[in-house]
């Protein structure tokens, strides 16, 4: 195959804004998908994916296409994930392109998320072409949104391609352009092998299947190949490429994008954005950017009913084969008994691998609120990482504890950064940096404590800025805090599941609005509930649910009694999802719910 | 020994609280519906002579509004199952009678029929509480109807209340309290208002018309229901019901004891316990229709609808559910005397409910602490 007739490029747009429905329409225009194939966006494949909208795995598509110049071209669509939590991820897929199209839906206009993956797109230095999607509906606005790509982004707008997705309109013209704009690949067949992996997951049948973009070098069967970041070697057993389907082919070449199978049993060889190298042929320097990704959030992760922790560790146990970013070790708490606890790359992550154990391995869990990872300096001079606030050393042994600090990168539209200041300082947050990028563009850079922004930083950062505001971040060091442990005690026992480590100047707050929360959570029982927040053996809030006074039935004869149990049987299914927890029935929301920012 | 009920499905008008099956009356459905009785009861002879054989102890009349028969009709029905089946000479024989459709002759025929226990269904005295109720009589006619009872030779006369009826204020239900134990009745029955959804009353409070009195008050009234009637000598039997020692309905501690019972008439249920076949209980459920029921009947089957043969599991969980509603509670032993032991999931749910406190282990008998008897769905329903 030709370098130069190459075209690797992805697919930048916000939720809804049409980008697995173009997808589907360059498939189909090239022929690269059969009629009988067409399932509506092919592109995601799990459920989850395609009920959130949202792409996690990254996918790559060969398609062929016959431009009106008369030669035949390969096209690679590298699709990315698309979410804050995951933009290590959007960033080597972003790598493995030398263009990208920009989708923007013109009757909703230019959004954040679209935002902050251009602005990497354009960091590395990929070729844009823009798209005006749904230009069909009565609502579309062309000139405004066009406006709004010029100022927002900085992009020029002449040229833009007007299509409709849904329709097909615009396909071949997007196809041209991108032939036509997008540069071809640069690399050398005769070098040392470069292979970037863009991502990788296990297949039950072949184990571990890398998918690579080739940048110098070839890939083939037999080769002997190495990992250049844990330097283990492998034997190449298959290459092949996805025209949508596995397609096995005799080598890799410079510029290609295909998958790599070398018989790998454990996904924690393969990271994303390692180098794969010849073993006899080796690479002096790895492809620049790649990074060990690192949980960032923990949670304790148990089964509603303990006679389950089997099966939730069976069902771990195979979702890690599948995902080496969620990592979970054995914990067990007084409260919920048996569980695990989990590490997760961000919120969006954790509830994703939730909603992954509950449906596909069918277990019922209760999650409790997500914490960081702090180091707690005792007073011998020892540190401990903690990732658990009930396993914070005892206030006598505890000299200090550092928490993690990041780098928080924002841009915005300025006519929101009063509102995003307010919320970073909120949230404890340092400005480092202000500068307008343009007259109406504001770059900001903010240390924030990690811990103030894995919740519900990002959700409030895009409703402070009506959804315009992108924010992407990176770990800056530890730094020592004046935290505190706030403990919740249910009728004078300590809930340690509910425990949370946090800033003492917010612990009196918190401590009020958890209470009042679980007070409104927990249901009235047989006995009144105590419920207080304290620190240490201070108590600094409380509440308490009152008794229930009545429930029961009255009248009970003869022809009742059937009913009667159906009816306490009904009672009794509506408490399943219930943890006992000493003599105090909790909900299971009531776990997560006490980090929730006021409603 | 088991127990026989009787449903007679027919009101002078229904009230706004009902949900038991009845009609209001028609004169010719009143006319042959002792004759469909008196069929069921042949059917079963026929069909299964050896349940009809086993001999009962209670009889209990009940609806819809019995008496609306008139007293005759309900003397010959009676005289009727006398002929069919062995009932005790000591057996307590019920009816219902609601005040305003019993004159002080109706009282003595019953008696002379072999009628002796009354249960009226005074419901309240005050004026407002019965008209959101629906009730047709008043007070004069629930003195009338107790005093012509007693004169007619009853000594056993219960009377049927409800508390927490929209309106009705906690000093209003102490007045219904205090005035009800000035009749010196046998037995009360206190019931906690429950709008059951098809009813006129519950409906007129989903559109907001009328407003139940909130859960406290409620309690408040029950436990104002408890310290009064035991001021006046009255002993807690069981979640609703109070008698004077002695006078406990024996027919309705058969459905919490979980004893046999034959129900005849549309809509009544039975508990038999053919031996061999179902030797751990036999339901059979009427059909609540008196159409239906007839139609049966004339094609001379029995008008049992759904059967359900009792396993191991129900047999224990309807023992402590029906059991747990007096207030002596269950005995253990017992009750694995005549079932054998229980299911593991019955053992442990009991075992955890005893450790929290929910219920009262003493040697072998179990309770609920009184103080929780109107909260026991939160007990019972980890037993359903």
């Amino acid at each position: 195959m030709r370098i130069g007739n190459i075209r690797n490029f992805s697919i930048i747009a916000h939720i809804d804004h049409g980008k697995s429905t173009l997808a589907d329409r360059l498939m189909e225009f090239t022929g690269t998908l059969s009629e009988r194939e067409k399932v509506d966006q092919f592109l995601d494949k799990m459920d989850i994916e395609r009920e959130r909208g949202i792409t996690i795995k990254a996918q790559t598509v060969r398609m062929r296409y016959k431009a009106k110049d008369g030669v035949e071209y390969v096209l690679n669509l590298i699709d990315t994930p698309g979410h804050v939590d995951f933009s290590y991820e959007v960033s080597r897929s972003l790598c493995a392109c030398e263009g990208a199209i920009l989708v923007v839906d013109a009757s909703q206009g230019v959004e954040a998320q679209t935002l902050a993956n251009v602005y990497m797109a354009m960091e590395q230095d990929l070729e844009i072409v823009t798209v005006l999607n749904k230009i069909d509906l009565p609502n579309a606005e062309p000139d405004r949104v066009k406006r709004e790509i010029e100022e927002l982004i900085g992009l020029e707008t002449d040229g833009i391609i007007s299509a409709s997705a849904k329709k097909g309109i615009g396909v071949e013209e997007i196809l041209e352009r991108v032939v036509l704009k997008v540069p071809p690949p640069a690399g050398t067949p005769e070098a040392a092998p470069k292979g970037l992996i863009v991502d990788s997951w296990f297949d039950n049948y072949q184990g571990v299947i890398i998918l690579t973009r080739v940048f110098d070098g070839t890939l083939r069967p037999t080769q002997k190949i190495i990992l250049m970041s844990t330097g283990n070697v492998f034997e190449i057993q298959k290459v092949g490429v996805f025209c949508p389907h596995p397609k096995e082919v005799d080598a890799l070449g410079p510029g290609e994008v295909g998958f790599v199978i070398a018989n790998i049993k454990d996904l924690n060889e393969t990271k994303i954005g390692d180098t794969i190298t010849d073993a006899r042929n080796r690479a002096t320097m790895p492809l620049p950017g790649f990074k060990v990704v690192r949980p960032m959030v923990f949670a304790g992760v148990y089964p509603v009913v303990p006679d389950e922790y089997g099966q939730l560790r069976t069902a771990i146990e195979k979702l890690r084969l599948n995902d080496a970013s969620f990592t979970a070790e054995p914990e067990t708490s007084v409260a919920l008994g048996f569980g695990f606890r989990c590490g997760f790359l961000g919120l969006l992550h954790m509830e994703i691998i939730q909603e992954r154990l509950e449906r596909e391995y069918e277990v019922q869990l209760i999650t409790t609120a997500p914490t960081v990872r702090y180091k707690a300096v005792k007073t011998d001079g020892t540190v401990e990482e903690v990732d658990s606030p009930a396993r914070l050393p005892e206030p006598l042994e505890l000299d200090h504890i550092e928490e993690p600090v990041i780098l928080a990168t924002i841009h915005l539209p300025s006519e929101y950064l009063g509102a995003v200041l307010k919320l970073c300082e909120e949230r404890r947050g340092v400005q480092r940096q202000m500068k307008f990028a343009s007259s109406n563009r504001v770059l900001l850079e903010y240390e924030l404590p990690l811990n103030e922004i894995v919740l519900d930083f990002y959700d409030r950062l895009k409703t402070a800025s009506r959804g315009y505001a992108s924010m992407d971040y990176e770990f800056l060091e530890f730094r020592r805090s004046n935290l505190v442990r706030l403990d919740i005690l249910l009728n004078g026992e300590k809930v340690d599941a509910l425990s949370l480590i946090l800033h003492r100047d917010n612990a009196y707050l918190k401590g009020k609005e958890v209470t009042e929360r679980l007070r409104k959570l927990i249901p009235r029982q047989m006995f009144e509930v105590a419920i207080q927040a304290a620190i240490g053996s201070k108590v600094i809030a409380r509440e308490s649910v009152k008794a229930i006074r009545k429930n029961v039935i009255a009248k009970c004869y003869g022809g009742d009694i059937t009913r009667k149990r159906k009816l306490l049987e009904k009672q009794k299914e509506g408490k399943k999802r219930m943890k006992q927890v000493g003599t105090v029935e909790i909900p299971q929301e009531a776990f997560l719910s006490i980090l929730k920012v006021k409603e | 020994m088991r127990g026989i009920y009787l449903h007679i499905p027919f009101c002078v008008r229904k009230c706004s609280y009902c949900d038991f099956y009845s009609v209001e009356e028609d004169r010719n459905a009143v006319e042959d519906f002792r004759d469909l009785l008196v069929r069921e009861m042949d059917l079963l002879r026929e069909k299964f002579p050896a349940e009809a054989d086993v001999p009962a102890d209670t009889v209990f009349f009940g609806g819809g509004t019995p008496t609306v028969l008139g007293a005759e009709k309900l003397c010959w029905i009676l005289a009727a199952l006398k002929a069919r089946f062995p009932i005790a000479p000591d057996a307590e024989v019920t009816t219902e009678a609601n005040p305003g459709t019993v004159s002080a002759e109706d009282f003595r025929t019953l008696r002379d029929g072999g009628f002796n226990r009354i249960s009226i269904g005074v419901q309240s005295f005050d004026p407002a509480t019965l008209r959101t109720l629906g009730r047709i009589h008043g007070v004069d006619e629930v003195r009338a109807a107790h005093g012509d009872a007693k004169r007619a030779g009853f000594a056993s006369i219960g009377i049927d209340l409800i508390f927490g009826v929209p309106g009705q204020g906690l000093s209003d239900w102490a007045a219904d309290l205090d005035l009800a134990v000035t009749f010196l009745p046998a037995h009360v029955s206190a019931y906690a208002l429950a709008p059951e959804p098809g009813t006129p009353i519950h409906d007129a409070i989903q559109r907001g018309e009328l407003r139940m009195p909130s859960d406290e008050t409620i309690a408040d009234m029950y436990g104002e229901t408890r310290r009064a009637l035991s001021r006046a000598g009255y002993r807690h039997y069981e979640i609703s019901n109070f008698a004077r020692p002695g006078s406990e309905c024996r027919h309705n501690l058969k459905y919490w004891r979980r004893a046999g019972y034959l129900g005849l008439g549309p809509s009544a249920h039975g508990l038999l316990f053919p031996p061999g076949r179902a030797p751990l209980g036999f339901r059979t459920a009427n059909p609540p229709s008196l159409p239906d029921y007839r139609l049966r009947i004339e094609e001379a089957r029995l008008p049992w609808g759904d059967t359900h043969v009792c396993n191991i599991e129900d047999a224990w969980k309807e023992s402590l559910i029906a059991g747990l509603r007096m207030v002596e509670g269950v005995d253990l032993a017992e009750i694995e005397k005549i079932m054998g032991p229980p299911t593991e999931a019955v053992r442990s749910a009991v075992d955890t409910l005893v450790r929290a406190g929910k219920l009262q282990g003493e040697g072998s008998r179990l309770r609920i602490p009184p103080a929780f008897l109107f909260v026991s769905n939160e007990v019972l329903q980890a037993l359903a």
